[in-house]
């Protein structure tokens, strides 16, 4: 009966694990194939000899560097400033009554509610008229409106021991610094959680930068990847692919190295002490 | 525990102050110089086609200087959609595909340099000279076209014992689809579908409708969907997709499948797709050969596809330049042939047409001349009037088709529901 | 007095959350203001015109936007649970105490919400093929009949929903692992010695203890759904017939291909007042629960 469940278990986990990981799979060895082979039905599954020919057309064509290291500053950038942002602000939230809270929270919290299409085109108009269009900080500024972010640190910072803040009160301890000394370092998993998230929409995001950055030399990955397929009527998909496998790795390992706080600090509760 | 927290803490402020000055310790560009420096957009051939151009055009003009840059098909018009109206962050000189441009012409009419006085009109296809003159102005230099043939493989047909000049009408090609299928079979060990079709998209119906030479809108922006010939081209269409000689495609991806796995023996399409056929399926060489479409009863005219356009930012700072580089890169007809021959792009400026490539063909496609029959047919295609509201229009009658073909609806009553809804929507 | 006290415990609120505000107000408010404004409004060759409520009242004329709404709620009542549940389920199964090499599995299964459009978008085209596809082959090994999948109206939402479900399932499977970590040991330890069944403890304890982390997961995928965009833009277009046409894909159409910049904002509104009125049903039925 035991013996049933586990294989039971290990099957469903099994079946979930693959099925995730075939389309992943998928990506890489196509980046090590011909066009051909990954048109045919069914497709080349197995790692082939085209992988220098495909990089050799995919440098050609993109400034990987440039486009990964503009990603890269883009992605930090904003996670760093959303990582002190927000948690202020769900500090703020969460742990102090003052005029206005509830209404600052529901407005930031009703904003997750409007399609963020709707808003390009304005803001396009201001970048212009702020004379800011073609800028990083012009990627960076506007989708620091992230209310999911802050409901994350709100909610993480709820659970936040208030002994310990009137405590650091007791002892003397600035308002400031106790936010920088006592509630930062105490929150580490919901920091994680917050870092993966606003990270990989970074990362990936595609319309705004794409509106938004008018010059080669500034272009993220997801718009040097479209660049790619570019060609209306006759696709490349083995570099495609490649390429994207490339623009996946980074994403990777920022999940590997931060998986820990991710998985304990989504949904708070996470103070140990 | 917070030691360590506050040693991360620093490296990662640390490492943000440096990307923000790198970032900020940028190169500026030398756009104050005085110099005349043409940036473009353009997608992948395009652009390349364009450099080759810059490269001649700069031994006579030393002066002016050139920024290519890379941009996908939809990456432009999401930037055209967002930028155009104040001309703000756009390249001095921009390809569009053609039947994009009436769109932007449209609802943004100063968007684009008028650009009719470096234009003469005779020596374009007509139907290219149509695709970029919009209420009296000239919005775009056009640029490559897409007359449209029926490439078919010689061995299928050999093998069924299908003569292709027996295909003369969209009837034969029925019969043919059929002595096909039963006899031959692809390389995997599937029966050989006559062409494919998208039963999603406007695809084969605009076709059928464009040999009468007629479009989705008269000249006045009225729909003529329930036009008889409309109503024609629509019954031809679905006859085709019942018949059950076609292929269902769903997607570029799908369409190039059916040319790398050689499951067509047929497919009705631009001259463009000669390096589509060429890239996809090498190990075809010799097998395909193009004639014309096979004919609809009434309809005189041929039908294009696809092609683009060049035009010009109106908010430049060097138009003139602009304007003299793209009628030099429009107009060389050696250019446009050697654009032909590398990048697949089939000149609509007619006196390249002398040109020895058009004469000799592709031995890719046999011995005869490929290009003939886009030639001849290049000059049919008809002038169909522009409407800003084809690109919806058209995916109206996407829907329209597939609940013809997919759910059998009935064709005269699907037609008048389009027709009132497309009145409606657009009055 | 040192200078740290220049922020005191009254003004330390606004301190931290001042610069949010400003933010907010900049990038937030002020474009949502002006789409607003533009909604009344429709580009006519080069300036706006005033259309007062015309834009509204067609839209709610407008046959797609019907289809495209109804689509979007069928993808939201089908998905939203069929994808919370397998996610609660997967958590569990990782839970388990026999089970090795957890985090390889937490792993592998977060992985399709960082794969790339592309890559997705051809492998499920390849699996979903009518004629040639694993999932019909599949599905004719158990006796099953093949599938037309992107032909016909409703198995064209399913591969949808599929495809969705396969992408955020084990995004949504991190978040109530980290809720039934949350449990204390000693709970499930009373519940096993009681001789609770597997169901039992899941129904009785887990859920229960669970519910705030599902409601959080069932609202952002929520709102999620609602914007769905990616999925049927790469999949089907669509299509058949519009059956999987959404809202977010028919508000892309208008802004970004038919250039209708006074009609994209009034759909996105009509969106948002949808949005509205689900979480604010949403909040009450979970208030109403805990009461």
């Amino acid at each position: 009966m035991k013996i049933l469940k586990n294989i039971v278990v290990y099957g469903i986990l099994g079946i979930a694990a693959f099925l995730s990981l075939f389309p992943f799979y998928f990506m890489f060895v196509s980046g090590t194939n011909t066009n051909i082979q990954i048109l045919s039905v069914p497709p080349k599954f197995t790692i082939g000899t085209e992988l220098m020919n495909n990089l050799a057309i995919l440098t050609q064509k993109v400034d990987l560097l440039t486009s990964i290291w503009n990603t890269l500053f883009v992605s930090t950038v904003y996670t760093v400033l959303a990582l002190l942002l927000f948690s202020a602000a769900g500090y703020a939230l969460a742990k102090f009554r003052f005029k206005g809270k509830n209404l600052i929270f529901t407005c930031i919290m009703g904003s997750m509610m409007i399609p963020s299409l709707v808003m390009y085109v304005p803001l396009f108009e201001m970048m212009i008229k702020i004379n800011m269009t073609d800028s990083h900080w012009a990627v960076i500024l506007p989708l620091l409106a992230n209310a999911f972010g802050i409901f994350l640190m709100r909610q993480n910072m709820l659970n936040f021991p208030t002994a310990l803040l009137e405590a650091g009160r007791i002892d003397g301890v600035g308002e400031i610094s106790m936010f920088f000394r006592i509630v930062l370092p105490n929150i580490k998993p919901a920091l994680g959680a917050l870092v993966i998230y606003m990270f990989t929409s970074m990362w990936n995001n595609f319309m705004w930068p794409l509106i938004i950055l008018g010059s080669e030399e500034k272009y993220t990955l997801p718009i040097a990847l479209a660049m790619l397929d570019g060609n209306p009527t006759n696709k490349n998909y083995a570099v495609i692919l490649l390429a994207t496998a490339i623009a996946t790795l980074p994403i990777l390992i920022i999940f590997l190295v931060f998986q820990k706080q991710f998985v304990a600090g989504v949904m708070g509760g996470a103070v140990k002490e | 525990m917070s030691k360590k927290f506050k040693k991360a803490l620093a490296a990662v402020l640390a490492l943000v102050l440096v990307l923000v000055l790198t970032a900020c310790g940028g190169g500026k560009t030398g756009e104050e110089s005085g110099e005349t420096v043409l940036t473009v957009w353009a997608w992948d051939v395009a652009l390349m086609q364009l450099q080759d151009a810059a490269a001649v055009y700069q031994q006579e003009h030393p002066d002016v200087q050139f920024v290519f840059e890379e941009m996908g098909t939809d990456q432009i018009y999401n930037k055209l959609s967002t930028s155009l109206a104040t001309g703000n962050g756009i390249a001095d000189i921009i390809a569009i595909e053609g039947e994009m441009l009436v769109g932007y012409a449209d609802k943004f009419p100063e968007g684009f340099l008028d650009v009719t006085d470096c234009i003469n009109a005779d020596d374009y296809l007509p139907s290219k000279i149509a695709e970029v003159t919009y209420k009296g102005k000239t919005h775009a230099f056009p640029w490559d076209a897409g007359p449209v043939g029926l490439f078919y493989r010689t061995d299928y047909f050999e093998q069924a014992g299908v003569n292709p000049e027996d295909i003369q009408t969209w009837d034969d090609l029925i019969e043919a689809g059929k002595k096909v299928e039963a006899v031959c079979k692809t390389p995997a060990g599937d029966p050989v579908k006559m062409l494919p079709i998208r039963p999603n998209s406007a695809g084969l119906y605009a076709l059928i409708r464009n040999q009468f030479g007629i479009g989705a809108f008269d000249e006045n922006g009225t729909p003529l969907i329930t036009d008889p010939r409309s109503i024609q081209a629509m019954e031809m269409a679905d006859k085709i997709y019942d018949s059950g000689i076609g292929l269902n495609y769903n997607g570029w991806d799908e369409y190039e499948q059916t040319v790398a796995n050689e499951s067509v023996a047929c497919i009705p399409e631009a001259v463009w797709m000669i390096g589509t056929i060429k890239d996809k399926a090498p190990q075809t060489e010799g097998k395909w050969a193009a004639m014309d479409l096979p004919a609809i009863e009434g309809g005189t005219y041929s039908c294009s596809n696809g092609g683009s356009d060049l035009a010009i930012n109106a908010k430049t700072p060097f138009p003139e330049a602009a304007k003299d580089f793209c009628a030099f890169a429009m107009s060389d007809s050696a250019l446009q042939a050697a654009g032909f021959e590398k990048y697949g792009l089939y000149p609509s400026y007619i006196p390249s047409y002398e040109e020895e490539i058009f004469k000799t063909g592709d031995p890719f496609f046999g011995e005869e001349n490929v290009y003939e029959i886009f030639i001849e047919n290049g000059q049919k295609v008809a002038q169909i009037p522009l409407s800003v509201n084809t690109q919806e229009a058209s995916d109206y009658i996407g829907t329209t088709v597939s609940n013809i073909f997919l759910n059998g609806a009935d064709i005269q009553t699907e037609m008048e529901a389009l027709q009132k809804e497309l009145e409606t929507k657009f009055s | 007095m040192n200078k740290r006290t220049i922020v005191t415990r009254k003004s330390a609120p606004y301190f931290f959350i001042t610069p949010v505000c400003v933010v907010f107000a900049v990038f937030m408010v002020y474009p949502i203001l002006r789409s607003l404004y533009l909604s009344f409004f429709e580009l006519v060759s080069g300036s706006y015109e005033f259309v007062g409520f015309q834009n509204y009242i067609k839209l709610f004329r407008d046959e797609v936007f019907y289809k495209s709404l109804f689509n979007t709620v069928i993808f939201l009542v089908v998905q939203v649970p069929i994808m919370i549940g397998g996610a609660l389920l997967l958590a569990v199964a990782i839970e388990q105490k026999f089970i090795r090499g957890r985090s390889f599995f937490r792993t592998t299964i977060f992985l399709p919400s960082v794969t790339a459009l592309v890559a997705y978008a051809l492998v499920f085209k390849v699996l979903l093929n009518s004629d040639h596809g694993l999932i019909n082959y599949v599905i004719e090994l158990f006796g099953g009949e093949a599938v037309d999948w992107f032909y016909k109206e409703w198995p064209a939402r399913f591969a949808i929903i599929i495809s969705i479900t396969w992408r955020w399932l084990g995004y949504n499977m991190i978040i109530l692992l980290a809720g039934i970590q949350a449990i204390p040991s000693d709970v499930l330890e009373a519940a096993d010695i009681d001789g609770a069944t597997f169901w039992n403890k899941l129904c009785h304890v887990i859920i229960p203890m669970v519910k705030p982390v599902i409601i959080f997961c069932t609202i952002t995928s929520t709102i999620g759904t609602l914007q769905l965009f990616d999925e049927p833009y790469i999949l089907t277009e669509g299509g058949p017939v519009n059956a999987t046409i959404t809202l977010g894909m028919y508000l892309y159409n208008n802004g970004f291909r038919y250039l209708k910049f006074g009609y994209a904002p009034a759909i996105g509104y009509v969106m948002t007042v949808i949005i509205a009125l689900l979480s604010i049903v949403q909040f009450k039925l979970t208030k109403e629960e805990d009461a």
